[in-house]
């Protein structure tokens, strides 16, 4: 009987949960000619990001680093970051304004490392889908991101 | 990758002695390893992780992997880790270091021998003035190595401040250095100077004063005939005597500027893969 009333305690519980006011966005990754699998080898780690904005000035509300192990191809980099643990950011939906996708030719997701890159307005969401174009190249990606928002 | 950071961990256990350096940089090498076993997911490549975040574990037990950076996954992995590892109960170290007053530290600490070691990675420098350090990462707690001397000078030990005269590795290493020429040793000890004279590795004189130049002049003015040679003037005695002195002096002032100038940890590996 007590087991029984735990149960329903947790049913009601569960459907009590207010998930409507969430919003899930799946990213996409869009392939570019330039990401070749050379450029893709070299990266190590791949950041998300996610930008809001503080005092009129973007600032980063969430990172999450991913470490890569040899991808070649764009799918290979998407496959990587869906076999991370689900959701990988948590982030507060108002203050949120641009996504972005980092890869990084060292491990931890550092500076001044960034080899891919690529960003998307979350104005842009399709349905519940993201699509994040990603370029590759040295000269491509900003030497330095937002800081992060206080 | 992981090639590089084994290199990563080499130069690591090599370079820093025991510290917040050392552990604060260890730690993210080790992590950062057990990451990249955990994304290969080739065959006992989850058993390797374990131990490497294991390892990171044993040299900070405070630290844990950003949970916001790198998310929960990590963050599980890394305390079931942890957990395994705290299980396993230290056991008896068995250390047949040579020499043997050789420093052995484990894990960016130095050892405890009375506290054991738990199974699993460690992370080992052993070192001695004037012999080559062995670095490694051995598993079990076994620790054996034969320090071979090395060619050269005494800086490295002279910064460490590790050439002390009550290390018999030190005193070897610095007559080896000062030939068959005398060496005085000078320390600080409760508020003075004590100048110890040195002949051919043995003892002859100790003296006090309240100056290092004072306890140098007595420990020298009281000698009696030595081995020397009438033909080898006493300012060469003195010479070292002088070196000797100053060490004592730029020994303070090079750790001094040693830790003074020395980069603080930083958070993030910068490791360049290729």
């Amino acid at each position: 009987m007590r087991t029984m009333l735990a149960r329903l305690g947790l049913l009601l519980a569960l459907t009590g949960c207010p998930a409507a006011e969430d919003e899930e966005v799946a990213l996409t990754l869009v392939d570019d000619a330039s990401c070749t699998p050379a450029r893709l080898t070299a990266l190590a780690s791949v950041s998300v990001e996610v930008y809001g904005v503080d005092d009129g000035a973007l600032c980063t509300l969430a990172r999450r680093c991913v470490t890569l192990d040899a991808v070649t191809t764009v799918a290979a980099l998407e496959a990587a970051l869906r076999a991370a643990m689900q959701p990988l950011i948590d982030a507060p939906l108002a203050e949120t304004r641009q996504i972005a996708v980092l890869g990084h030719d060292r491990l931890g997701c550092g500076e001044d490392d960034r080899e891919l890159c690529g960003f998307a307005d979350i104005a842009d969401v399709e349905g519940d889908a993201l699509p994040v174009a990603l370029r590759c190249g040295p000269a491509i990606c900003p030497d330095s991101v937002p800081p992060f928002c206080p | 990758m992981l090639s590089a950071l084994a290199r990563a961990e080499a130069e690591a256990i090599a370079a820093l002695p025991p510290g917040p350096l050392c552990s604060a940089t260890l730690w993210e090498v080790e992590f950062q390893t057990g990451l990249a076993y955990a994304t290969r997911k080739g065959p006992g490549d989850a058993e390797r992780a374990a131990a490497r975040f294991a390892l990171a574990w044993a040299v900070d037990a405070e630290r844990r992997p950003l949970s916001g950076l790198y998310g929960p996954d990590v963050g599980l992995a890394f305390v079931q880790a942890v957990d395994a590892a705290a299980r396993r109960p230290a056991r008896p170290v068995q250390v047949e270091v040579s020499p043997r007053d050789a420093r052995v530290a484990v894990d960016c600490r130095p050892l405890v021998v009375e506290a054991g070691l738990r199974p699993g990675l460690h992370a080992v420098r052993v070192d001695a003035p004037g012999h080559e350090a062995s670095a490694r990462v051995v598993e079990g707690e076994t620790i054996a190595a034969a320090l071979p001397e090395a060619p050269g000078g005494l800086g490295p030990w002279w910064v460490a401040g590790a050439l002390v005269p009550t290390s018999a590795s030190a005193r070897a290493a610095v007559q080896r250095f000062a030939g068959t020429r005398e060496v005085v040793w000078v320390e600080a000890a409760d508020g003075q100077f004590v100048a110890r004279r040195v002949v051919d590795g043995q003892p002859r004189r100790v003296a006090r004063a309240d100056s290092a130049a004072g306890a140098v002049r007595q420990a020298l003015a009281e000698a009696g005939p030595g081995p020397r040679k009438a033909d080898e003037p006493r300012r060469r005695t003195g010479l070292w005597a002088g070196l000797a002195g100053a060490a004592v002096g730029s020994l303070a002032l090079g750790l001094g500027l040693g830790l003074g100038l020395r980069e603080p940890p930083e958070a993030r590996l910068q490791l360049v893969v290729r």
